[in-house]
């Protein structure tokens, strides 16, 4: 499954603060980048309700809360937890090497 | 529509000021203490002005006082708003009373309230779709009235019906239907406060209890409202960018207090996030990507009422505010 990961370049680790989220387009797809009090996570970057950028929301412990209409979802899974978001988030695999972080995107 | 659940605007398509993303972070930081500070000091001046009105019962003074009295319990609609996007307290449970409190005090249901209000976000002046737009283009004598006493926003049979569990079409289109239980039970609630309000009229045989509740929430409307007018009236419609759809203006101290820093509208549109108290702190940051922050209510009724005037003759006039990127291409121009 990971060979089939092509892994690419997001940011510095600390660039990112725990409870902060950031914004990365690779060709047309946005993804956001979180860091919580438990690692550094990755999901789509548009919320599945209305398509707010989540990297602008409020990232509470692990859940992200989207700027738009005060949805939330749980970073690690991805999982909608309160209304009006209803659909998870995919979530992607993120690595931290020498102080770099990467998003795992398939092939 | 894409992955979205229904939505025909991609909430990524509105315009977004530039500003430091570490920056943002630290404004998006809720508390508990300035919402408390806030809404202690307002419940205290509510029941300080409640008690001299009372007092001026049997007195001429008993209109400017109840009147003053109406005014803040109006404000009450502020609050609602903030608690509307979970920003007045970094405590849910917190947030959540005051939200229902607020929403009663104003004779609403606060689940659907809060959806509506979600929705105007959403399709921020959209014509079609924007449940929360003040006034028609051109406004009438009749909407201005009922607006500024806040007759339209009370909906006394569509909270009867919402009690029986029947929920019109267009709130079924914008509460998530996980939430529409809870517009039952809070009508049911609502109905059941306002009940017991009734009841507690014909046991004390005074119609005091209304003066200080319903009727309040109509005759303290109109100077809460001058300031809501403000927010989008006469402004551009259908236009993917609040700076043009949105007016901020600048209010002393003690406005922006009652007005729970609302002034800061467009600031508060790009950043809903931004909690009340970091609005002007957020302003800074922001204000040379915006319009000219109009000096008060004066400075923006001067233009908005000939505006309104004016849409009489010509439907399609709406006041186009000069942003920063016009201003600067005219100066460099001018050089």
């Amino acid at each position: 499954m990971a060979d089939n990961l092509n892994w690419i370049l997001v940011c510095d680790a600390d660039e990112l603060d725990v409870e902060d989220a950031i914004s990365f387009k690779q060709d047309s797809d946005i993804y956001a980048v979180y860091r919580t009090p438990s690692g550094y996570y990755a999901t789509q970057g548009k919320c599945t309700h209305a398509g707010a950028l989540l990297a602008d929301g409020l990232v509470i412990g692990e859940i992200i809360e989207c700027s738009g209409h005060q949805g939330r979802f749980h970073i690690p899974t991805g999982k909608a937890v309160r209304p009006p978001a209803c659909v998870a988030l995919k979530t992607y695999p993120v690595k931290l090497e020498d102080g770099k972080l990467f998003i795992g995107l398939q092939n | 529509m894409g992955e979205n659940q229904g939505y025909e605007i991609d909430l990524s398509g509105w315009y977004k000021c530039d500003i430091d993303r570490k920056q943002l972070k630290r404004l998006m930081r809720r508390d508990n203490w300035h919402g408390l500070l806030w809404f202690g000091g307002y419940f205290a001046l509510l029941a300080a002005t409640g008690y001299l009105a009372y007092l001026a019962i049997g007195t001429l003074w008993v209109i400017p006082a109840f009147f003053l009295y109406g005014t803040i319990y109006a404000f009450a609609a502020p609050i609602m708003h903030e608690t509307h996007h979970g920003t007045a307290f970094k405590s849910r449970w917190l947030n959540e009373l005051v939200h229902w409190l607020t929403a009663t005090m104003l004779l609403t249901e606060p689940e659907y309230t809060r959806w509506g209000h979600m929705n105007h976000h959403t399709y921020t002046v959209f014509t079609a779709k924007d449940i929360e737009i003040e006034l028609p283009r051109p406004p009438g004598i009749m909407p201005v009235v009922l607006r500024l006493f806040g007759i339209v926003m009370v909906h006394p049979v569509k909270i009867c019906k919402r009690a029986f569990g029947i929920i019109e079409d267009k709130a079924k289109e914008m509460v998530p239907e996980s939430q529409l239980p809870k517009v039952i039970w809070f009508s049911r609630l609502l109905i059941f406060v306002y009940a017991c309000i009734g009841g507690l009229c014909i046991w004390t045989g005074s119609i005091l209890p209304l003066v200080y509740t319903v009727f309040a929430r109509f005759y303290g409307s109109p100077i809460p409202k001058l300031f809501v007018f403000t927010q989008h009236v006469a402004l551009a419609e259908n236009v993917y960018d609040h700076r043009l759809s949105a007016r901020s203006i600048h209010l002393n101290p003690v406005f922006r207090f009652f007005y729970w820093n609302m002034n800061y509208h467009i600031e508060h549109h790009i950043f809903p996030l931004v909690p009340f108290y970091a609005l002007p702190a957020l302003h800074e940051q922001i204000k040379d990507q915006l319009p000219r922050q109009y000096s008060g209510l004066w400075d923006a009724y001067k233009e908005m009422v000939p505006a309104m005037i004016r849409q009489y003759g010509d439907p399609a006039y709406i006041i186009k505010p000069i942003l920063p990127e016009a201003q600067l291409q005219q100066q460099t121009g001018a050089i």
